[in-house]
């Protein structure tokens, strides 16, 4: 009965995100990777966005809360369906191609490595120390007690473990689950962790497929969720997969901003982006980041529309999660407090640590066990296909990706941890927000190699 | 062939998949006895309504060997026992691992204890009874609180 429930949350979740993609896209044709990815990846970062609100306001997640958003929606998408505005599903964007049919077979790698991950992240209760001590806990307090007046288990320092100060998308979606099923179970819980972390390959798959044929995108996707790291982090409980998802959707809905300058893409941009800041610190730096690529890029192009754009992200940025900023301000930092020493002058005595922070991250990087040939391989497809450099939005995501690892860098050189402990703790797991942009950019690197390349201008960009 | 190597990788005897693969083919049974000798959810079970105090004793007070141990214990034992309450410190001393409670050497009085509702104590590391650890203690029920529900989650 508990699974039926979450499941029912879950499809709760991906109804909300179709109704969000109905409203950005009005008469749009969704593919079913968009249906299956795009739609429940903005569902539920919604849903953890909503939670929140509902639960600043004075009602921590519960049923009643649950239905009143799923009365809403459907109300949403009856008049949308009246006024004909709803996206329409299109199994196939595009023809079958030469060579598709061999498609079906890293489609199946990717499906047995998605299925393997759930049953095994079904099959235990939490026990990742992350999991259970910041992420698992706050989703119990959540569920418990309304931030309305704000719960003394978040000014308790014996509880400073737990990292206060943390955005709280993952513990939101989890006590929606929670509530969903009318009881704390932690293992059914994981229905949530499992939903919102193997989202991150079809928001993969859906940027490769802007510029790559079926058979190499798959082929991507499928190594994806082959990875070694996807398999330690998947459906633990963590928040890392779900902001690697949320950013893959932020980063590529800027490159597409900055090739098209279209304004739903801007939109999602924003959505994405917001998302990721509510999911982890880091995420607010990515998204600061995406703002100010979106800035640069509006400089460059002398475009008055670019500049629009990057006002526009940093308004709709600020407004989706202003309530968030406000709201933690006053939570206690812990003795790590990575975003105050990187905004003071400390960060500048830190900066000999690089010496030991950057050829660690390179060591990692080539990992065999952990990453495969990932990394080379995406030195290599960026070799061969240099060309793809000239296109604005490959330019912006190398600079994105460079960003990315450099503020981590600088979060390494601040910490108050020791570097040799910490660093083989951590790398892999900070490295992993980081492959979206890595995939993408050897996709898109490959898409310059020859025939690979597609165009699709409309909002149709993945297909099956 | 990168997809080739990373399927291979998953092949492996020592892979993630393999291992993942052994844990999910424990028969329910084995699982749930498993979990059932979790020391933190059979506390959750024990605990009932009050909330706990977890004192160290003998090696547990000083040696840095059980330092980790000793922060995992908090850590889980406090998820599993919420919404009550796990205390090693009072709500204004940082507690980030197992080397904080060992500082804060947290010994309440009988005052503290009533005001936060403290119904039991957990004893981690050895003592003069010599028993197992972590080792439980039930407090004296006060007058007309036993079995009564707490609401409270924390704070002073």
């Amino acid at each position: 009965m508990t699974l039926l429930t979450c499941c029912l949350y879950l499809l709760l979740i991906a109804l909300v995100g179709y109704t969000v993609v109905s409203v950005i896209h009005p008469s749009s044709r969704l593919t079913i990777v968009q249906l299956t990815g795009l739609g429940p990846a903005i569902g539920a970062g919604t849903m953890g966005l909503l939670l929140f609100w509902v639960s600043l306001i004075g009602f921590a997640p519960s049923r009643n809360v649950l239905a009143t958003i799923a009365v809403l929606t459907l109300a949403g998408l009856l008049v949308m369906k009246k006024q004909n505005r709803l996206a329409r599903i299109n199994i196939l964007a595009t023809d079958w191609e030469k060579g598709d049919g061999w498609t079906v077979a890293p489609l199946f790698i990717t499906l047995a490595g998605l299925v393997m991950i759930g049953v095994v992240a079904l099959s235990s209760p939490l026990a990742e120390w992350d999991a259970f001590a910041i992420w698992g806990f706050k989703a119990k307090v959540l569920t418990h007690e309304a931030l309305h007046s704000t719960p003394a288990c978040f000014h308790d320092l014996s509880l400073s473990y737990s990292h206060l100060d943390y955005p709280l998308m993952v513990p939101f979606l989890t006590a929606g689950a929670y509530a969903a099923m009318g009881t704390i179970d932690d293992q059914t819980g994981k229905l949530v962790s499992v939903f919102l972390d193997v989202l991150l390959v079809p928001m993969v798959y859906l940027g490769l497929r802007w510029k790559l044929r079926r058979l190499p995108a798959a082929c991507l996707s499928a190594i994806l969720a082959m990875l070694p790291v996807m398999f330690r982090y998947a459906g633990v409980g963590c928040a890392d997969l779900p902001l690697a998802m949320f950013y893959a959707g932020s980063i590529f809905y800027v490159a597409k901003w900055i090739d098209r300058q279209q304004w739903p893409d801007l939109i999602l941009a924003i959505l994405f982006s917001a998302f990721a800041a509510f999911t982890k610190n880091e995420g607010a730096v990515l998204a600061l980041i995406n703002g100010m690529v979106i800035l640069g890029f509006g400089f460059g192009g002398g475009r008055r529309r670019a500049w629009i754009g990057a006002a526009a992200f940093f308004t709709g940025l600020l407004a989706m999660d202003a309530a968030w900023f406000i709201w933690s301000r006053s939570l206690p930092r812990t003795h790590e407090d990575y975003g105050s020493k990187l905004l003071s002058l400390a960060v500048v005595t830190q900066l000999p640590r690089f010496k030991e922070i950057i050829p660690a991250m390179l060591v990692q990087m080539t990992e065999v066990q952990d990453w495969g040939l990932l990394w080379i391989m995406g030195g290599m497809l960026a070799l061969f296909g240099w060309r793809a450099l000239a296109r604005p939005y490959v330019l912006a995501l190398w600079i994105l990706l460079g960003l990315h690892l450099m503020s981590y860098a600088l979060a390494y050189s601040v910490t108050p941890w020791d570097l040799a402990v910490l660093m083989p703790m951590t790398m892999d797991r900070l490295l992993l927000h980081a492959v979206p942009a890595v995939i993408f950019l050897a996709g898109w690197h490959w898409a310059e190699l020859g025939t690979d390349h597609r165009h699709v201008g409309n909002f149709c960009t993945g297909t099956l | 062939m990168v997809l080739i190597q990373v399927c291979w990788l998953q092949l492996r005897p020592e892979s993630e998949l393999h291992r993942f693969w052994a844990v999910a083919k424990q028969s329910t049974a084995r699982r749930t006895a498993t979990m059932e000798h979790n020391p933190s959810d059979r506390i959750a079970v024990q605990a009932a309504d009050g909330n706990v105090l977890l004192r160290l004793a003998g090696y547990a007070k000083t040696n840095p060997v059980v330092e980790n141990s000793l922060g995992y214990f908090y850590f889980q034992t406090s998820y599993a026992l919420y919404p009550r309450r796990l205390y090693a410190g009072p709500a204004n001393q940082v507690i980030n691992d197992g080397r904080d409670i060992m500082r804060i050497e947290f010994s309440p009085g009988p005052q503290w204890l009533q005001e936060h509702d403290v119904r039991s104590v957990l004893i981690f590391g050895n003592d003069t009874a010599g028993e197992e650890t972590p080792r439980w203690e039930s407090l004296r029920p006060r007058d007309g609180q036993a079995g009564m529900q707490t609401k409270k989650s924390g704070g002073n």
